[in-house]
C-alpha cells in the first residue's frame, strides 16, 4: 500500500469519526488541528483505525503517536 | 526538608554548583549525590531501602525484558509481576485505609469480630512514593510495549527516578518525555538560571504570601462547624479551593524552577484551571500530569481489552434501541471514565472522602453533563439564551469553579459523613456575615485580610495576563525591558520577604500534595 492509499482511507476514518465532510490530513496534522479530536476521541479514532487497516496497536504505540505522520509510519509498517 | 525553608535554599544552591562544576556528560552523577541527600534527610533506613527495592525491581525487570524480539510468556511474567509488586507496595504503604475498610465488611467470624484499625506505616514510606511509583510502572510497561529502550546504567536510572524536585509532588513525569531531559546534562544559560528563579521567586510568593493566610480561615472554619455555617461554610470551601491552587502550583513552580535552573524542563502541571468553561476541560488543566498517566496506563488499556469490545459491542446490539444509538456506542467510555475517575480519588487516599470527593463525583458531573448536553443546549434554545458571549462564558467558569470546589470540599473534611454534615449547613441562612465584620474574627486580622486580597488581586491578574497572551509569566517578563522586569522581581522579593508567612513561632502548614 503506498503512503497516498493509507492517507484516502484515513480521510474517510476521520470524516466518520469527527463527523467532518471533506476533512484532509496529512503528516503534520496534531490533535490540535481537528475540531473534536480530544483524549477520549482519540481512542475511538484509533479503534476505527485499527478496524479500516485489519490491525492493533499496543497501548505504547496508541500513546505515542505524535501527528498522523506518525501514525501512517506505523500502519505502513504493519501492512 | 521543606520546600520554603532556608535549608532547602542552601540545598538547591548548593546542588547546582556541583551540578554545573561536572562535566556535562556526568552531571546525573551530582544529581544522583543530590538526590540521595534529599531522600536520606527525608526518610528513615526502612523507607530508603522500600524506594531503592522498587528502583532497582523496575530497572531489573526492564533490563530483563530488553533486547527480547518477540514477547514471552516469560516476558509477560516479569512485566506484570513487577508492575503488581510496584502497585502493591504502594496501595499497601498509602491506600491501605480501604483495603482495613473492605476487610471490615467481611463478617464478623472471618474477621474474629473486633474491627480492624489501618496500620501505621508512615515510618517506612518513602517521600513521594506515588508520584516516583507512577513514574516506574510506566517505565516498565513502555519497555515491555517497546516503545522505549532499558536503561543499562542503574546510577543514570536511579538519578532519574529519585529526581529530588520530583519527591514533593510531583509532577509525575513520564520516561519518554523527562529521562534524556533529566539525565543529559545541561550547559549554564543565564535565560535558564533566571527564568528557574522567578519561578521559584513566584512559588513562595504563591505559598507564603497567600495560601498561609488562607489556611487560617478555612482551618477555623472547618474545625467548628457547628458554629461556621451558611455562608461561613461555603467561603470556607470557594477559599480551600484557592488556597489548594496556591498551594500545590506553588509547590509545582519551586520544583519546576529549580530543574529549569539545571536547565530541566519538565512537564507542567497547571495551565490557567480557573479559565475553564466545564469540569472536563478543569481536569485537562489541573493536575495535568496524573490525568495523563491515568488515560495513557489506566483508561486506554481498559478500553482496549476485549472484554470492554464485547461490553460495547452488546451495548450498541442490546441497549442502542432502548437508550438511543449515541448513547449506547459511548457507555462503555462512560463506565471506562468512572473506573479512572475511581482511580484518580483512590491515588489520593485509600478513604471515601477522596475517592468520591475528587474521583466519583467529579466523574459523574462530567458524564451527567455529556449525557444530557443535547438537552441543555435545548433548553439554551428555548430560553434565547445567547452562549456565545462573555456574560456566559464567566457564568460558565463560576459553575465550573463551584462544581470543583464542592468535590474538593469533601477531600478537606475529615471524613465522608463530615463533608455531608458540612454540605447541609450551606443552607443556613446567614449572608449579612459578608458585611457585619464577623469575617475579620476568623483568624486573620483587618491588615492581613488587606494583604490577603492585594496578593489575589496579582494572582488573578498574572493569570489574565498570561491567557491573553497566551504564555508563561516569566516569558512573558523576559520580554519586557530591563527596569521594568527588575522593578517587578525585586518588588515581588520584598513583597514576599515582609509580607510571608514563615519564622520563628509561625506553624508552616505542610504542602497539602506532599502528604500523597
Amino acid at each position: 500500500m503506498t503512503r497516498e492509499e493509507v492517507y484516502e482511507r484515513l480521510n474517510g476514518v476521520f470524516e466518520r469519526v469527527f463527523d467532518i465532510d471533506g476533512i484532509r490530513v496529512s503528516d503534520a496534522t496534531t490533535a490540535a488541528d481537528v475540531k473534536g479530536w480530544d483524549s477520549m476521541e482519540h481512542i475511538n479514532l484509533i479503534f476505527a483505525v485499527e478496524n479500516e487497516f485489519g490491525l492493533k496497536f499496543n497501548i505504547g504505540e496508541v500513546n505515542k503517536f505524535k501527528n498522523v505522520g506518525e501514525m501512517v509510519d506505523m500502519i505502513l509498517e504493519r501492512t | 526538608m521543606s520546600l520554603t525553608s532556608v535549608d532547602f535554599l542552601i540545598f538547591a544552591a548548593a546542588s547546582l554548583v556541583l551540578y554545573y562544576l561536572f562535566p556535562i556528560r556526568y552531571r546525573f552523577v551530582p544529581l544522583l549525590a543530590a538526590d540521595l541527600f534529599f531522600i536520606v534527610r527525608a526518610d528513615s533506613l526502612p523507607a530508603v531501602s522500600v524506594m531503592l527495592f522498587m528502583i532497582v525491581l523496575s530497572w531489573g525487570a526492564a533490563l530483563y525484558l530488553n533486547g527480547h524480539e518477540e514477547r514471552t510468556g516469560a516476558d509477560r511474567v516479569v512485566t506484570f509481576g513487577s508492575v503488581i509488586c510496584l502497585t502493591g507496595i504502594l496501595f499497601a504503604l498509602k491506600e491501605n485505609r480501604f483495603f482495613v475498610w473492605l476487610l471490615n465488611l467481611l463478617p464478623d467470624r472471618l474477621t474474629g469480630g473486633a474491627p480492624l484499625t489501618a496500620p501505621v506505616l508512615s515510618g517506612v514510606t518513602p517521600l513521594g512514593i506515588s508520584y516516583f511509583a507512577l513514574v516506574l510502572i510506566s517505565y516498565v510497561l513502555e519497555v515491555y510495549w517497546k516503545t522505549e529502550r532499558a536503561e543499562k546504567n542503574p546510577l543514570r536510572f536511579a538519578a532519574f527516578a529519585g529526581f529530588f524536585p520530583l519527591l514533593t509532588s510531583g509532577p509525575i513525569v513520564k520516561y519518554n518525555d523527562s529521562y534524556r531531559e533529566i539525565t543529559e546534562g545541561h550547559a549554564i544559560s543565564y535565560r535558564n538560571i533566571t527564568a528557574g528563579a522567578q519561578r521559584v521567586l513566584w512559588g513562595f510568593f504563591k505559598k507564603l504570601v497567600i495560601s498561609e493566610r488562607l489556611a487560617v480561615i478555612v482551618n477555623t472554619v472547618y474545625a467548628e462547624p457547628d458554629v461556621y455555617r451558611g455562608t461561613y461554610a461555603v467561603l470556607a470551601v470557594f477559599l480551600f479551593t484557592l488556597q489548594l491552587y496556591t498551594d500545590f502550583s506553588g509547590c509545582i513552580d519551586i520544583c519546576l524552577g529549580v530543574s529549569r535552573m539545571m536547565g530541566i524542563t519538565l512537564p507542567e502541571n497547571f495551565s490557567l484551571p480557573f479559565m475553564s468553561l466545564t469540569l472536563e476541560e478543569f481536569w485537562r488543566r489541573w493536575h495535568i500530569t496524573l490525568g495523563a498517566w491515568l488515560r495513557q496506563y489506566i483508561l486506554y488499556p481498559v478500553l482496549k481489552t476485549d472484554l470492554w469490545r464485547r461490553f460495547g459491542k452488546f451495548s450498541r446490539d442490546r441497549l442502542g434501541k432502548r437508550t438511543g444509538a449515541d448513547f449506547a456506542k459511548k457507555l462503555p467510555m462512560y463506565c471506562a471514565l468512572m473506573i479512572s475517575w475511581f482511580m484518580v480519588g483512590f491515588w489520593h487516599g485509600g478513604e471515601w472522602k477522596y475517592i468520591f470527593g475528587v474521583g466519583l463525583l467529579q466523574g459523574g458531573i462530567i458524564v451527567a453533563g455529556q449525557i444530557l448536553s443535547p438537552v441543555f443546549v435545548r433548553c439554551a434554545g428555548l430560553l434565547r439564551i445567547n452562549r456565545d458571549c462573555d456574560s456566559y462564558r464567566l457564568f460558565c467558569r463560576i459553575r465550573t469553579f463551584a462544581f470543583f470546589s464542592l468535590g474538593l470540599s469533601m477531600f478537606r473534611a475529615q471524613d465522608l459523613h463530615s463533608g455531608f454534615v458540612l454540605w447541609k449547613s450551606f443552607f443556613t441562612y446567614n449572608p449579612w456575615v459578608l458585611f457585619d465584620g464577623s469575617l475579620y474574627e476568623l483568624g486573620l486580622s483587618v491588615t492581613e485580610i488587606h494583604i490577603l486580597i492585594l496578593a489575589l488581586a496579582i494572582l488573578a491578574a498574572a493569570g489574565l495576563l498570561c491567557a491573553h497572551r497566551e504564555m508563561s509569566l516569566t516569558d512573558w517578563l523576559s520580554g519586557q525591558n530591563p527596569p521594568l522586569r527588575w522593578i517587578l522581581i525585586i518588588g515581588l522579593l520584598f513583597f514576599v520577604i515582609v509580607y510571608g508567612c514563615y519564622g520563628p513561632g509561625f506553624d508552616m502548614q505542610s504542602f497539602i500534595y506532599a502528604n500523597f
